[in-house]
């Protein structure tokens, strides 16, 4: 058995995920590129009985000149010569590229291809969305074009999956290094004055060739690979009037005229000038007036979609978690163990589990805008907006998907490349209320407004839904507007961005991303709650000497003096014990603190936990309420609606505290993964720890406000 | 004249950028001179253009295409 490494590169918009999609399948693994958060998608497949190949897809990149970080991944892992990528990065040696083309955009997609090609790694053509081609009436001379280029071309479509298998046999010939892979015929003429730097560094470092000591040379004070050293003596030789700019423009042009020729003398189009398909749909989404209406609109759709299309999937969930619980609970005798099982971690993870229709239905929804390309019409539509918050037009990707989840959202913020911009998208995108965010929203809102209530055809649950959403859109533009002043920057900001055709999504692409990211959701929010929800039953089970016994025997002497019945000085002592143990110490620490908010120690002990993530809330919630109740049938729910405080007799859960409960969470920053993130992405604890601060104050002064003004 | 002075639905061939940043990126993504460019509508007050680079669809701002320089065009 052989293994080899084969790397997916071509422009953004060429089709290369559904491609890769297409090679790889379900046999995909997400990691990340050496040092950085892009996402790195690889899958191993079988070409033949003895030949593997690990796909690994890169980021969809125009030239070796990137003008963001996602874009600096290829050239800086190419111009890394392959004998020094083994030391550089274990095993990141490549035994062939799989260079991807849209045939209706192959000119400009060459420019990258022309630049890959000149480092000599044995390479394949795959020209993509021949079917797609072939609608519009373009034809390929593939023999032609192969001859021209001087490397293996197959026309393929990542769509239907056409050609395919012709590919991955030609990749064989390519990775045994059987196939021809003679010397580019598009090499880059340096001029004098370029090739005097380039020949000097090839020799000083014994480069492979002087193309890769010119990337060098343009490149070096960024290079992941080069050492302190390395970069000084690369600082002698390129002399300082090195007009990095003024060359690249002069290698694009070059390159431009070299393949021009080759690729209009390949291509044949018999049917030009004619109104597509896009342009149509253009002309009503990318309207001046109907576009933010058909934006706002699919936003609302989205949203009802949310509700209505979860219900039955959830009922399913929750039903079998009672069915699991109960199993359990027969299944085993009365116990420590059992308690811990059923009531710490069953009980956490159906809380959470439950929400799995409603993220899914999100993330679908997300992805077929983003497949079909109507996320770059939003950002065409929204660019000006957006900039009086100190946002980029770009930023509407990320609020958008913030709807779904802040981690992914924060990651997209990568293709914008003003430092300013990104750092305000990344600040206020937590803001915006995450699928995270829903159960807790799910549970709260039928304390507010019951469910059937109906204000017209609007069902008024769903619209403070949306009222709950909009705040946390206010909140994060309100932010960044206050950012916006703050900050300062002498860094252009650029919108400058491709309009791909709309494509109907595919169902593979779509799902595959659907099933990858709740996958993630349900084994990160798994991992800490499973954690918590056994730290919490620790300390709602156990309290400090002998407060539990003393606890038991006060609640037995009231119910006995008070003469309640067996359910009911059962929940009293369970009550009690609550109050008694190590969580309710907890909570009472920090009800002062949250009093004049409307909440008492329970909503404590949910706030604290939930600073892991939000979603605990609700795994929090079912943990201390079914301690605290014999009755296994109820659900949380149910329970929290019949709480009543011992205090003055009334509803724990009322409209102003479950509003005020309701706001912490629509501002408060609670997700240490996201948290984690910001670190990343902003190489400092510093932008993250101010995020925490300032998301919290302002949920902290929401709820202070809501809470005084509705009681 | 420039990118920013054309009306909508004209056309016009690209001569040469006024900020070589600019022009680098443009480059890359397909834009050079000699490309041909059609300015197909404006968004947000006519701050953000929908244009056409040889047939491929592209956003840029005002100001951006205001380094955008162009062969006149007869009005």
């Amino acid at each position: 058995m052989q293994n080899f490494k084969v790397a997916l590169i071509g422009n953004p918009n060429c089709g290369k995920s559904s491609l890769f999609n297409q090679l790889t399948g379900l046999r995909q693994k997400v990691g990340n590129f050496h040092g950085v958060t892009v996402d790195k998608k690889s899958g191993i497949v079988s070409l033949s009985e003895d030949i593997k190949v690990n796909f690994i897809d890169f980021p969809g990149t125009y030239s070796f000149y990137p003008t963001s970080i996602d874009e600096r991944i290829v050239v800086g892992t190419f111009a890394c010569p392959q004998a020094l990528m083994d030391a550089w990065e274990e095993g990141e040696k490549y035994d062939g590229i799989l260079y991807v083309a849209d045939i209706t955009q192959l000119e400009k997609h060459l420019l990258l291809f022309s630049q890959i090609q000149e480092l000599g790694i044995p390479m394949i053509l795959a020209l993509n969305m021949v079917d797609v081609a072939r609608e519009s009436g373009l034809e390929v001379d593939v023999n032609l074009i192969s001859k021209e280029l001087n490397l293996p071309v197959i026309q393929v479509s990542g769509r239907t999956g056409e050609g395919v298998i012709d590919l991955k046999k030609e990749l064989i010939n390519v990775v045994l290094g059987k196939s021809d892979c003679p010397q580019s015929k598009l090499k880059y003429n340096f001029s004098k004055e370029e090739k005097a730097i380039a020949h000097e560094l090839q020799v000083e470092f014994g480069l492979g060739s002087e193309y890769q000591a010119w990337l060098w040379a343009q490149h070096y004070a960024w290079l992941p690979f080069l050492t302190a050293a390395q970069r000084i003596t690369i600082k002698t030789i390129v002399t300082p009037e090195f007009d990095g700019l003024k060359y690249q423009v002069r290698e694009t042009m070059q390159r431009f005229k070299k393949f021009g020729p080759i690729v209009r003398q390949t291509l044949v189009n018999s049917k030009t000038g004619e109104e597509t398909f896009s342009d149509k749909v253009d002309q009503v989404v990318t309207h001046k007036f109907m576009g933010p209406v058909i934006f706002f609109g699919l936003m609302i759709i989205i949203f009802q979609a949310i509700f209505s299309w979860s219900g039955y999937p959830m009922d399913l969930i929750e039903a079998g978690f009672g069915e699991l619980d109960s199993g359990v609970k027969t299944l085993l005798g009365e116990s420590m163990f059992r308690d811990l099982l059923t009531d710490g971690i069953l009980a956490g993870l159906g809380g959470v589990l439950i929400f799995i229709p409603q993220i899914a239905i999100l993330f679908f929804l997300i992805s077929i805008l983003e497949e079909s390309g109507y996320m770059a019409r939003a950002v065409y539509l929204f660019d000006n907006s957006m900039r009086r918050f100190g946002l980029n037009g770009r930023s509407i990707v990320a609020l958008v998907s913030g709807g779904a989840c802040a981690i992914p959202a924060i990651m997209s913020t990568r293709t914008i490349s003003n430092w300013k911009e990104r750092l305000i998208t990344i600040m206020v995108t937590p803001l915006i209320s995450c699928s995270a965010r829903l159960p807790v929203y799910a549970v709260l809102v039928g304390f507010v407004v019951a469910a059937d209530q109906y204000w017209g055809v609007f069902n008024i649950q769903g619209l403070v839904f949306m009222g709950l959403y909009l705040l946390g859109i206010i909140a994060a533009l309100g932010a960044g507007w206050v950012f916006n002043k703050i900050l300062k920057t002498e860094e252009t900001s650029y919108l400058m961005l491709e309009m791909p055709v709309y494509r109907m999504p595919m169902a593979r692409n779509v799902l595959l991303n659907v099933y990858e990211k709740t996958k993630t959701f349900v084994i990160e929010a798994g991992k800490v709650i499973f954690v918590i929800s056994i730290i919490l039953w620790l300390m709602a089970s156990f309290a400090p000497g002998d407060e539990m016994r003393i606890a038991e025997k006060q609640a037995t002497s009231i119910a006995l003096e008070k003469e309640l019945d067996e359910a009911a000085t059962e929940n009293l002592i369970a009550a009690k014990k609550i109050e008694a143990s190590y969580a309710g110490h907890l909570g009472k620490f920090i009800e002062p603190v949250i009093r004049p908010l409307g909440f008492d120690w329970k909503i404590g002990i949910a706030l604290i936990t939930s600073f892991a993530a939000r979603e605990v809330f609700v795994g929090t919630m079912a943990t201390i309420y079914s301690i605290g109740s014999d009755a296994e049938e109820i659900s949380v729910i149910d329970r929290m609606a019949t709480e009543i405080n011992p205090d003055n007799g009334q509803l724990v859960y009322n409209r102003a505290t479950s509003l005020s409960l309701l706001i912490f969470y629509v501002f408060a920053m609670q997700c240490m993964s996201t948290l984690a993130i910001v670190k990343r992405e902003t190489k400092s604890w510093k932008w993250a720890l101010i995020q925490f601060v300032f998301m919290t104050a302002l949920a902290y002064l929401g709820s202070l406000f809501t809470y005084q003004l509705m009681s | 004249m420039k990118l920013s002075d054309l009306k909508i639905g004209q056309k016009s061939i690209v001569q040469n950028f006024t900020n070589t940043q600019m022009g680098g990126k443009l480059m890359t993504m397909g834009m050079l001179p000699g490309s041909l460019v059609e300015l197909v509508r404006k968004a947000s007050a006519g701050k953000t253009f929908f244009i056409k680079v040889n047939g491929f669809g592209m956003a840029v701002r005002k100001n951006e295409a205001a380094n955008i320089l162009l062969e006149e065009v007869a009005n």
